[in-house]
C-alpha cells in the first residue's frame, strides 16, 4: 500500500489561512481594540501659548476692573485688605498712597476707570508669573487706559499691577497673536534690545529732571508728559521768582515693573517713577505761604526753608528693537509732602 | 493529519467565536442602544480629586462628569490646562483618577502627595468651573482637549464621581462583534464536528488479459494503413463483461474515481479492501481526500 502524503499543498494552504484568521482575531482582541472603539491617545498640551483663552482673560480683566471700585470702600484696614485683593505692585502702591492722602477713593477717578476691557495680550507659556495686558476706553475723557495684570503663583489670582492712561495719539505696537501670547521679559535685561527697559526708564527719568535734565538718545523726552512737567516747572519757577527755587527729580522704582515682548522684537514696559519736587526758600524770602492743597498735605500753611512734595508717576514706555524709545502713557499723583 | 488540524482549528474558531459572542452581547446589554458607558468611583475623601486628559480626552465624544458630595456638603469642580492643574495641586495630597475598568465600570484611582491643598478656587487658571451644594455636573468637550478636571468638596466628603461617555457606535460594534462571534462559533463547530468524508479507494486496474488480435481488429504490431492509408478500419470491439480491458492503444490508467456510478466495476470499494496493487497497477498520485479530486 502506498503511504498517503501527510499534507497536500491545499491542506497546507487551508492551515495557513486558518492560522492567519486566528491570528487576526487575536490581534483584533489585543492591539487594535482601542482603534476599533475609537480610543486614541490624549492630545499633547501646547505649552508655548497664552495660558487663558480670550474669553477667560476678558473675564479676569472685567472682574478685576469692576472690583477696583469696591476695593475702595470700607474702613482703612478693610479697604487696604480689599485693595490688596485686587491690586498689586505699582497699582497697589499708588492706590494706598492716594487712600492715605484722600481717604476712601471715590468712584470715577483715574484709578478706577470703568469700561469693558479689551485683551491686548497675555504672557506666553505655562510658567509663572503670568500677565494680561488689557485696555479700556474712558468715554468721559476719551482716554485709552492700559492695564497690566499679574498672577505671581499658580494658586494666586490675577491682580492689577499697573493702570496707565495713554497720551492722545500715542500708539502701542502689536504684541502678536493673542492666543500665542507675548513673552514676559526681565525688565533689567537687554532681551536683544540696544538698552534694557530698566536703563531706558532711568534715562528717561534723568532726562525730564528740572531745571536741567540729562540728555539721552535712548528715549525721547518730548512727549506730552515730559513737556507738561517742563512747562509746569517753568511756570512755578517764574511764580516763585526771587522767593525760591524749584528742583524736580524722578527716581525709577522698577521692582514691580512688567515688560512684554512686542511682535517686532521690541518691548513695552510698565514702570513707576517717584517724583520729588523740592522748593527751597531763598534767603531773601521770609516764608512761603502754601496753597490750600499743599497746606493740607504738609500740615502747615507756610514754610520758611523748604517744601518737599512727592508724586508717584506710573509710566508706559515702548522700546523698539533698534532706535529711540518713547513713553506712550503716564500719570502723576501727589501723594505726600513735608515742609519746614 | 489534516483532519486533526481541521478539528483543532474548528475548536479554536468555536472558542474564539463563543468568546466574541459573549463579549459582544455583554457590551451590548451594558452599553444599551444609546452606547453609554458610565464609570464611577466612591472616593469618600475631602482631598482634591484630579482627572487627567488620559481619562477625559481619549475619546471623541463629550464626557459628562458628575460629582456628588455627602449630605450637606458643597462640591466645586473645574477644568484647566493639565500643566496648570498640576501646578496648582502640586504635591499636595490628592486622589488621581488613573484610568477606567470596563469589567466593573469603575474609575481607577490612586492617592498621592502630602499636605493640604491650597485654595483652588482662587486661582485664575480655570477654563470652566462650577460649584453647588449637592451634585455638580460638568461637560468636558473634546474641542478643549487636553484638559484636567479637579474636584474638591467643602463641608463633607466626595461621595461619588461618575464619568459618562455616549458613543452610539459602541452599541453597533458590540452587536457586530456578537454576530461575528456567532458566525465563527458556528463555523468552528461545523469544522470540528464534520466527519471524515468517505471517498473512493484507490482504484486498481486489473491486469490486462492478453487479447489476441481478432480478425477485423487492428493489430498493434502492425502499422495502421501501412500501405497507403486507404485501407478500411474496423471499429474496436469493447468487451461487455464487467472487467476492464485496457486498450492496447493506451497506457493503462485508473478510472476516474469521481465517476462513481459510471465505475466499470459498479462497486464501492473500501480502502482497506483494496488488495495490494501489482506493479503494473497504477495509484492515483493525488490526495484521495481532496474533494476536487473526488469530483473531477
Amino acid at each position: 500500500m502506498t503511504p498517503r502524503p501527510l499534507a497536500t499543498p491545499k491542506a497546507l494552504s487551508r492551515l495557513v489561512a486558518s492560522t492567519t484568521l486566528l491570528g487576526a482575531l487575536v490581534l483584533a482582541g489585543c492591539g487594535t481594540q482601542d482603534a476599533l472603539v475609537g480610543l486614541h491617545p490624549a492630545p499633547v498640551e501646547q505649552t508655548a501659548a497664552a495660558p487663558l483663552d480670550a474669553e477667560g482673560a476678558t473675564a479676569v480683566a472685567a472682574r478685576l476692573l469692576a472690583a477696583k471700585d469696591a476695593a475702595a470702600a470700607g474702613d482703612t484696614k478693610a479697604a487696604r485688605a480689599a485693595r490688596a485683593e485686587v491690586l498689586t505692585g505699582d497699582a497697589l502702591r499708588v492706590a494706598d498712597a492716594q487712600a492715605a492722602r484722600t481717604g476712601a477713593q471715590p468712584e470715577g477717578t483715574e484709578l478706577a476707570p470703568e469700561a469693558k476691557p479689551t485683551i491686548v495680550a497675555q504672557s506666553q507659556g505655562r510658567q509663572w508669573p503670568r500677565a494680561i495686558l488689557a485696555s479700556t476706553l474712558d468715554e468721559s475723557t476719551n482716554t485709552q487706559w492700559l492695564h497690566a495684570m499679574i498672577s505671581e503663583k499658580p494658586d494666586q489670582p490675577f491682580r492689577i499691577a499697573s493702570s496707565v492712561p495713554m497720551f492722545g495719539g500715542a500708539e502701542l505696537p502689536a504684541l502678536g497673536e493673542q492666543l500665542a501670547g507675548a513673552p514676559l521679559l526681565d525688565t533689567a535685561q537687554k532681551n536683544g534690545l540696544e538698552t534694557s527697559p530698566a536703563d531706558a526708564v532711568k534715562a528717561y527719568a534723568a532726562a525730564i529732571a528740572q531745571p536741567k535734565g540729562k540728555a539721552t538718545d535712548v528715549v525721547a523726552a518730548d512727549d506730552q508728559f515730559a513737556t507738561g512737567l517742563k512747562t509746569a516747572a517753568a511756570a512755578q519757577a517764574t511764580a516763585l521768582g526771587k522767593l525760591g527755587t524749584l528742583a524736580q527729580s524722578h527716581d525709577p522704582r522698577l521692582d514691580d515693573a512688567v515688560t512684554f515682548r512686542l511682535a517686532d522684537g521690541g518691548a513695552v514696559t510698565f514702570g513707576l517713577l517717584k517724583r520729588t519736587d523740592t522748593i527751597s526758600v531763598k534767603p531773601g524770602a521770609k516764608e512761603l505761604v502754601l496753597p490750600a492743597d499743599y497746606a493740607k498735605l504738609v500740615g502747615k500753611k507756610k514754610v520758611t526753608k523748604q517744601l518737599v512734595l512727592n508724586n508717584l508717576e506710573p509710566v508706559v514706555m515702548v522700546l523698539p528693537k533698534t532706535g529711540e524709545g518713547r513713553v506712550i502713557g503716564a500719570s502723576d499723583l501727589l501723594v505726600s509732602g513735608r515742609g519746614r | 493529519m489534516a483532519t486533526i488540524v481541521k478539528r483543532v482549528v474548528g475548536v479554536l474558531l468555536a472558542l474564539v467565536g463563543l468568546a466574541l459572542t459573549a463579549v459582544g452581547v455583554w457590551f451590548a446589554t451594558q452599553l444599551g442602544t444609546s452606547g453609554t458607558a458610565e464609570f464611577a468611583v466612591h472616593p469618600a475623601t475631602t482631598d482634591p480629586v484630579v482627572v487627567g486628559p488620559d481619562v477625559l480626552n481619549r475619546v471623541d465624544a463629550d464626557v459628562v462628569v458628575t460629582a456628588t458630595p455627602t449630605e450637606g456638603g458643597t462640591v466645586w469642580m473645574a477644568l484647566a490646562n493639565p500643566s496648570d492643574a498640576n501646578a496648582v495641586v502640586g504635591d499636595t495630597k490628592h486622589v488621581a483618577v488613573t484610568g477606567v475598568s470596563v469589567s466593573d465600570w469603575s474609575l481607577l484611582t490612586t492617592t498621592t502627595g502630602t499636605g493640604a491643598a491650597p485654595e483652588l478656587g482662587a486661582a485664575d487658571l480655570w477654563r470652566q468651573q462650577d460649584d453647588a451644594k449637592g451634585p455638580v455636573t460638568l461637560t468636558v468637550q473634546q474641542s478643549g482637549a487636553p484638559e484636567t478636571l479637579v474636584v474638591k468638596t467643602d463641608g463633607g466628603q466626595l461621595s461619588s464621581l461618575t464619568l459618562k461617555v455616549t458613543d452610539k457606535s459602541w452599541f453597533v460594534e458590540a452587536v457586530v462583534a456578537a454576530l461575528i462571534g456567532l458566525f465563527l462559533l458556528v463555523a468552528g463547530v461545523v469544522l470540528a464536528t464534520s466527519r471524515r468524508r468517505h471517498h473512493h479507494a484507490d482504484v486498481v486496474v486489473p491486469p490486462v488479459p492478453a487479447a489476441p488480435a481478432a480478425p477485423g481488429t487492428i493489430d498493434p504490431d502492425r502499422p495502421v494503413g501501412a500501405e497507403d492509408g486507404t485501407e478500411p478500419t474496423v471499429p474496436l470491439q469493447v468487451p461487455l463483461d464487467h472487467t476492464v480491458v485496457a486498450s492496447p492503444l493506451e497506457a493503462p490508467t485508473a478510472p476516474d474515481p469521481a465517476d462513481g456510478p459510471d465505475r466499470l466495476d459498479g462497486h464501492d470499494v473500501a480502502a482497506d479492501d483494496v488488495p495490494d496493487a501489482p506493479a503494473a497497477q497504477t495509484t492515483d498520485p493525488h490526495d484521495p481526500h481532496d474533494p476536487e479530486e473526488l469530483t473531477r
